[in-house]
């Protein structure tokens, strides 16, 4: 018998557990936790606890496999990187470097997204690089930077469990980031204080000092009228706005109307409720503020995050241990992925690629001319791809026929492509649509880096070898640049992270040997920086943190009479995102098998919906069928839905209305109606 | 056959080179299993060692159950192609191993599990990995802060139920056999071992029983019996389960388990097991979405019942062995020792 315990960090969601792959005769066969992983402490949730079955699957793409009259057939890979090389190379040449894009990926190591990147810009020539934070955390990463100067969660997983108190808005954080959620519940027992705003009862808000249940789409309203309230009761921190911040003046002007009257009808929240809580959380410091993508995923996404920051900076809670702005990222390593520069307008470490200094850094290190020009989004690129602009895609492990708003128009925009590669685990509707499906192996099956949520770049080691055919996903991103005739030579993930160390500052003291036991959080300037925990300490990172005046502006698309419903989407304990990987692991998809909507009892009541009823779901887009979930869960005039089923989408449901920033989607909010079927 | 035998205890003593030496000829002959600490995160936890350099002696308890080497976290129980059998073979990767350095809680544990998996149906995939098995078990010098087999009566030292047992003294470990296995081995390498040592072992015993019992574990029986528990206290722990499952993995008595078959192309079929927790609502519900189980206030009950009440109803013993190693590993804080007190104390 031959059973390993191999250390790695978990493929699901961005909290960043560390835990063991049990391998027995070179088979997956178990997870075991790890009582000294700085995350994870001997915990996990039920998705890392049984991580090990998610890659198995009977169904993994073994095989190269190229399109021929409309049918995959299995092919060698040369034949397959030659045949991408040639198309790449063709449309380049046709249409220009523009016309292509490529995706990179959250669920993908930095050393992936590094090489992806590179790939679209020195071999492709473009900055049209992108990838799925687009639909999730983008407004994050433009906002705070507005704000703060620096875009990622301001201090560590472990200070949340010693916050006084912890506001946390737009995150079901026990279900979606579990092991963050284990720190609000420590807080609460250690006597912290709890305000949680969030249209649905979450766990959470069962155990909170106050829960204000708001309208989904709302936020802005919300947040100016706390700052009212502390404005206008003198419970704001007049040394630290004087000192640390700017646009003060700009604000109470902005918030001066939201007064808690005013807001009331709006939010749909009892004024006095937010006065309490607006007393509470300035008064009980210090203060950590968590959100996710109910903050997000709006049309007014970025002001959203701003008015956020807008908060924390009112009542000093940014640049000390146990506050600060914590974006919970959602995915294992969309914040590496960010950090990698998979963003249209960012070379890696977040240097802007309009700076001509800095673009002549990449000319001389990559030893080739770059583009000045900031790429398009992942968003802008399906739009211009229906519009015959973008010509060729390679999606590295994304599936936008089911992530992205309104997958209808989505699956046009695809059908317009010349040349569509997708590389992925699994067949996933977008899989299908594409002319090349490249097998890449699986977190189990080879090694690299994630960047969790608190910045901490920790390894994933290789446990077993590439299922069937597959291939490490970075092996075959330097396959495809070689054969395109920009040699890409490493020989291994090590020395992919030794280049990114030494180009992003922020990553220049990072390497795979530093980082093999417990990991290391960024910035980490040099060989012997020791990390950072918590970020803006003494300074922000653009010098004064900034406050901006910001309105309420209403979500896209409002209820009427034939749409009465607000519906709003988002993520479960037992799943995770499209479901590729949890939907075939059996205890996951054995607690909760199929799609539901959730309804208020009143609403049940008025249309004759029971639960577990039948019924249908639609919006101006599309519509589903699926079960009624009656509890008194949402709020009245809200419904509530997963979007993990394939089968069943959400998002055929969902607007393709964007932030005009960061151009992310509204998920959380859209007119929706709801009838019973007999 | 019974996966083990009992004789009367025959004592011993082994020197600590002779230790190394004895399990270096193990290492060549069978498998080893014993503890080992991880190079890159600390953990200590039951591998197969080739070396016994490998081994870890600095160590509490293992943050996994030795369980996994009877009763697999993942299984393949057999695999057949076609449609339609007469019957199948199952699958037998049993072999000769020896696990080294249990601790008296984990001994104990497996012994539960032999009643369970043998009683009613013999569950050959679990009694033949244990026939094979021979278990050198040291006992503790000290509770730790989370541990509690006095109150369960599953340690530090054991009295009966072990193939081998070492007590620990100055240059040497005192040494116990109890059971046919165990004598076997003994005799194998008899020239290893020495005469017993002067140690009184029924005096180690009584000041083993003389470290406080952290509950009364009668009390905790005859509360939890007689339903003498506020509701409160279920409904504060069933709101605080996420439903990991991770206090049941962990736990080295628990024994659910699901089967799942599946389609390996091409045209094979597998059938496979694997561990399961009653902490899983899906769990107890039926087809047509109906669940006996209503609440998660009466679905965490069931663990409290089962391991405190029931098994000790069945089998005499506790279900629960005090190993501790579900306290710290919930996303709720669902801390099992601290609500075995407040339990105790709700009468
Ligand atoms: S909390 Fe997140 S990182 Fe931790 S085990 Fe669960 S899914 Fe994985
Ligand atoms: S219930 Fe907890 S303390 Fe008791 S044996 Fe199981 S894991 Fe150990
Ligand atoms: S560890 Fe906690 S959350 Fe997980 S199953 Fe046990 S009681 Fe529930």
């Amino acid at each position: 018998m031959n059973l390993q315990y191999i250390p790695t960090t978990c493929p699901y969601c961005g909290a960043g557990c560390g835990f063991y792959l049990k391998v027995k005769d070179g088979e997956l066969a178990g997870v075991a936790p790890s009582k000294t992983h700085p995350v994870s402490q001997g915990r996990l949730c039920v998705k890392g606890a049984t991580a090990w079955e998610s890659v198995i699957g009977a169904d993994r793409i073994k095989e190269p496999l190229i399109k021929k009259n409309g049918k995959f057939t299995k092919a060698g890979w040369d034949e397959t990187l030659d045949l991408v090389a040639e198309k790449f190379s063709k449309i380049k040449e046709n249409y220009g470097p523009d016309s292509l894009g490529v995706w990179g990926s959250a669920r993908c190591t930095n050393e992936l997204n590094y090489l992806a990147q590179k790939l679209a810009r020195a071999v492709f020539g473009t900055n049209n690089v992108d990838h799925c934070a687009r639909t999730c955390h983008s407004p994050t990463v433009a906002g705070l930077v507005r704000s703060f100067g620096s875009g990622a969660m301001t201090n560590s997983i472990d200070e949340v469990k010693d916050a006084a108190c912890i506001f946390a808005i737009g995150s079901n954080t026990p279900e979606a980031h579990p092991l963050i959620g284990w720190r609000v519940r420590t807080a609460k027992d250690k006597g912290a204080k709890l305000i949680v705003c969030d249209p649905r009862k979450i766990d959470t808000a069962k155990y909170a000092d106050i829960h204000i249940q708001h309208y989904p789409g709302t936020d802005i309203a919300l947040l100016n009228c706390l700052m009212n309230v502390i404005i206008s009761e003198g419970l704001e921190d007049k040394q630290y706005i004087k000192t640390r911040t700017e646009g003060f003046e700009e604000l109470k002007k902005v918030v001066a109307k939201y007064t808690p009257k005013y807001t009331a009808p709006i939010v749909g929240v009892d004024a006095d409720l937010m006065v309490k809580a607006a007393r509470l959380y300035a008064k009980t410091k210090p203060a950590s503020t968590l959100y996710t993508l109910g903050i997000t995923e709006h049309t007014v996404g970025t002001e959203n995050v701003m008015s956020v920051a807008n908060l924390a900076m009112l009542t000093g809670n940014v640049g000390v241990e146990s506050g600060g702005v914590n974006p919970l990222r959602g995915q294992n390593n969309v914040q590496g992925a960010c950090d990698m520069a998979a963003l249209p307008n960012f070379y890696v470490g977040y240097q802007k690629v309009d700076n001509p200094a800095i673009q002549e850094k990449f000319e001389k290190a990559w030893a080739v001319k770059l583009s000045p020009k900031p790429g398009l989004t992942t968003t802008d690129q399906v739009i211009q791809a229906k519009e015959g602009k973008i010509k060729g895609l390679y999606i590295i492990g994304e599936d936008p026929l089911t992530s992205d708003p309104n997958i209808t128009e989505v699956r046009e925009s695809l059908e317009k492509l010349e040349f569509l590669v997708v590389h992925e685990i699994y067949m996933s509707p977008t899989a299908e649509m594409a002319d090349v499906v490249l097998p890449g192996a699986s977190f189990a099956e080879k090694t690299g880096s994630f960047t969790n949520s608190e910045r901490r770049i920790q390894l994933i080691n290789k446990a077993i070898e590439p299922i069937g055919n597959s291939r490490p996903d970075w092996q075959i991103v330097c396959d495809v640049a070689t054969r395109m005739g920009y040699p890409f030579k490493y020989p291994g993930t090590a020395e992919v992270m030794d280049e990114i160390a030494s180009l992003a500052p922020i990553y220049g003291g990072i390497s795979h040997d530093r980082c093999r036991k417990v990991g290391l959080q960024w910035p980490c300037l040099d060989k012997n920086h020791p990390g950072t925990k918590y970020l803006h300490k003494g300074k922000f990172t653009r010098g004064l943190g900034k406050f901006h005046g910001i309105e309420h502006r209403p979500p896209a698309e409002v209820p009427d009479d034939e749409y009465p419903f607000i519906l709003s989407t988002g993520r479960m304990r037992f799943h995770y995102n499209v479901g590729t990987m949890s939907r075939r692991t059996h205890l996951l998809d054995r607690e909760f098998p199929f799609m539901f909507v959730e309804v208020s009892e009143n609403d049940g009541q008025k249309l004759g919906i029971r639960d577990m009823d039948d019924c249908q779901v639609s919006t101006r887009r599309g519509q589903l069928k699926v079960k009624a979930r009656v509890s008194d869960r949402v709020k009245e005039g809200v419904m509530w839905m997963p979007f993990h089923y394939v089968e069943a989408p959400a998002n055929l449901l969902t607007n393709d209305a964007f932030c005009p920033i960061a151009r992310t989607g509204e998920y959380k909010a859209c007119a929706a109606r709801l009838e019973k079927v007999s | 056959m019974p996966v083990t035998s009992k004789i009367e205890i025959k004592n011993a003593s082994i020197t600590k080179d002779s230790l190394s030496r004895l399990l270096k000829k193990i290492c060549k002959e069978r498998i080893l299993i014993a503890p080992v600490r991880n190079d890159d995160l600390d953990d200590v936890n039951f591998l197969p060692v080739t070396n016994p350099a490998q081994i870890c002696c600095d160590y509490d308890n293992t943050t996994t159950s030795p369980k996994e080497f009877f009763f697999p976290q993942y299984e393949c129980m057999f695999t057949f192609s076609g449609t339609s059998h007469e019957s199948i073979e199952a699958g037998d990767d049993s072999e000769e191993i020896v696990l080294f350095g249990l601790r008296a809680c984990d001994v104990k544990a497996i012994e539960l599990l032999d009643k369970f998996y043998e009683r009613n149906f013999e569950d050959n995939y679990y009694l033949s990995k244990r026939q094979k098995s021979v278990i050198i078990s040291v006992a503790c010098p000290d509770l730790n802060d989370q541990c509690f087999c006095t109150a369960t009566e599953t340690g530090p030292l054991l009295q009966d139920g072990f193939d081998i047992q070492l007590l620990s003294s100055v240059n040497a470990y005192a040494v116990q056999i109890g059971s046919e296995k165990g004598l076997q081995l003994f005799e194998q390498y008899q020239y290893l071992f020495g005469p017993p040592l002067e140690l009184d072992i029924n005096k180690l015993l009584a000041q083993a029983k003389k470290q406080k019992a952290k509950f009364n574990l009668q009390k905790v029986y005859e509360n939890l019996k007689q339903q003498n528990v506020d509701e409160d206290l279920w409904e504060d722990i069933g709101a605080r389960c996420q439903s990991c499952g991770l206090c049941l993995f962990l736990c080295p008595t628990c024994s659910c388990y699901s089967v799942k078959d599946q389609k390996t192309p091409p045209g094979e079929n597998r059938r496979s097991r694997q561990w399961d927790a009653c902490y899983f609502s899906s769990i107890t519900r039926m087809a047509g979405g109906n669940n006996p189980i209503r609440t998660n206030a009466e679905m965490i009950k069931r663990k409290y019942q089962h391991k405190l009440v029931q098994q000790i109803d069945e089998f005499g013993t506790s279900g629960c062995v005090g190993c501790g190693r579900c306290n710290l590993a919930c996303v709720g804080n669902v801390n099992w020792l601290d609500n075995i007190i407040k339990i105790e104390r709700a009468t």
